[in-house]
């Protein structure tokens, strides 16, 4: 069944966690231009979590593929690397702690944002890349029992997208924790002019197991 | 000829057989692959519970039991919870009825003792229904496989305790990510193990001891999981 990118987000309740998965290709550059538009188009406070300047390398890359993307209406949270991009750009100091990072996280959103009219719309780029500084067992556990504390919280959807390669490269359980962690899990396979996503979970049981297509209608020069 | 088993669609009455079928001082290991499996057994288990007037602890390891209450919450659905006292094992995340709170501690030893003085404060002569979640995160922390055999040895001991059945939900896809696999050593002690599978959009139950006959000689039945959260 295809479907628009603002019926998928419409699908998803305030409060959620998804975790998006996809192979190398051009999924987070299109989820950065769609939702961009959903956002500004409804009036929904979007907020980017930019770890490590892959807001940045996905910027340039929507650049060359010729998508126009809007991002002045955007906050963006800026953890580690140096180009600062987007609308207004927040700084939260890195900290190789989990709960220091997630305190230091905390304090920049509650300042900046406060409380929101309607439940923000929360992108989360390059988390693989805040994993990697997770030293042991503890200190990841540190990190998804703070990320798990927003499971529910209705001021937000928060979409982490997260590269399958780069995932199954951190220790094992990583990836089996963050989809269990996750109210939803949506697995995205791309094709030359469109992408399957299939729902593996969802809060709505009748979701769970449907497949949709989403046509990108041939902007996206080959899926890899 | 072969003979084609009807595999059947598990009813509640089913379900509440399963239930039924573990006595005090029994220890079922359920151990989750599937995506909402975990979700909709602690659902029943709460459910099944609370029908038969029984009080449940649940022993809640690194806010894994505060996950799923997360869960519930996101999709709607509201188990009861009158009856549930939670012993918090380390996590950050207190939710639910909190009876008592353990550090985490790195000796397992310590952690025995620290938590069935806990559950001894806690239900005291009552006959209650114990449910251990997050299982698979503490069996992550142990530095090495002596830790995971006294806590193995543990729970040999507490087998036959005519005042507790224990249910212990394990997620084993984050259990086998780490470098020693205890599901064997967990599954010896266990009076019986049951696997939960995706299978399309139905879950799968594979029985691998002790209750087999309890379904006619089935060894799996298939559950639509939209019928268990309507079943309560």
């Amino acid at each position: 069944m295809e479907v628009t990118v603002s019926e998928l987000v419409e699908l998803v309740r305030p409060g959620e966690t998804v975790v998006v998965e996809y192979e190398t290709s051009y999924v987070p550059e299109f989820a950065l231009k769609f939702l961009a538009d959903y956002t500004r188009k409804n009036g929904v406070p979007f907020i980017i979590d930019d770890n490590f300047d892959s807001l940045y390398t996905i910027l340039i890359h929507c650049k060359m593929l010729g998508l126009d993307v809007d991002l002045s209406h955007a906050y963006v949270f800026k953890t580690g690397g140096r180009r600062e991009v987007g609308g207004k750009v927040m700084r939260v100091e890195f900290h190789p702690d989990p709960r220091v990072l997630l305190r230091n996280y905390d304090r920049a959103f509650s300042e900046v944002v406060g409380t929101l009219e309607k439940p923000a719309l929360n992108l989360v780029l390059g988390v693989e890349s805040l994993l990697y500084f997770v030293r042991d067992v503890r200190d990841f556990y540190r990190f998804l029992l703070g990320i798990q504390r927003y499971v529910g919280n209705r001021g937000r959807k928060s979409f982490y997208l997260v590269h399958t390669g780069l995932i199954s490269s951190l220790p094992a359980y990583v990836h089996p924790e963050l989809r269990r962690l996750a109210t939803s899990v949506w697995v995205f396979d791309s094709y030359p002019t469109e992408v399957k996503l299939s729902i593996l979970r969802s809060p709505d049981l009748d979701l769970v197991g449907r497949e949709f297509t989403i046509d990108v209608g041939g902007v996206s020069r080959g899926g890899s | 000829m072969a003979v084609v088993e009807l595999k059947g669609v598990a009813s509640r009455e089913d379900v509440v057989n399963l239930f039924g079928s573990v006595r005090m001082g029994d220890f079922m290991l359920i151990e989750n692959y599937s995506i909402v499996g975990s979700e909709l057994t602690l659902y029943a288990l709460l459910n099944y519970a609370y029908e038969r007037g029984l009080p449940v602890l649940v022993e809640d390891i690194f806010d894994a039991f505060a996950g799923y209450l997360r869960h519930f919450d996101v999709m709607g659905i509201t188990p009861p919870l009158e009856h549930v006292g939670v012993l918090k094992i380390g996590g950050i995340d207190e939710l639910g009825h909190v009876v008592d709170k353990i550090q985490f501690e790195a000796d397992p030893t310590l952690y025995l003792q620290k938590k069935e003085r806990a559950i001894e404060r806690a239900m005291g002569d009552e006959r209650y229904v114990y449910i251990v979640t997050g299982f698979e995160r503490l069996l992550g922390f142990q530095r090495d496989v002596k830790g995971i055999y006294v806590i193995v040895n543990h729970m040999r001991e507490t087998l036959g305790n005519g005042r507790r059945m224990t249910f212990n939900l394990i997620e084993s896809n984050v259990i086998n990510g780490f470098s020693m696999n205890p599901l064997p050593l967990l599954e010896s002690v266990a009076t019986s193990v049951v696997e939960l599978h995706d299978h399309g959009d139905m879950l799968r139950l594979r029985f691998r001891k002790s209750i087999l006959n309890l379904l006619e000689g089935r060894n799996e039945v298939f559950l639509h999981p939209f019928d268990v959260v309507e079943w309560w």
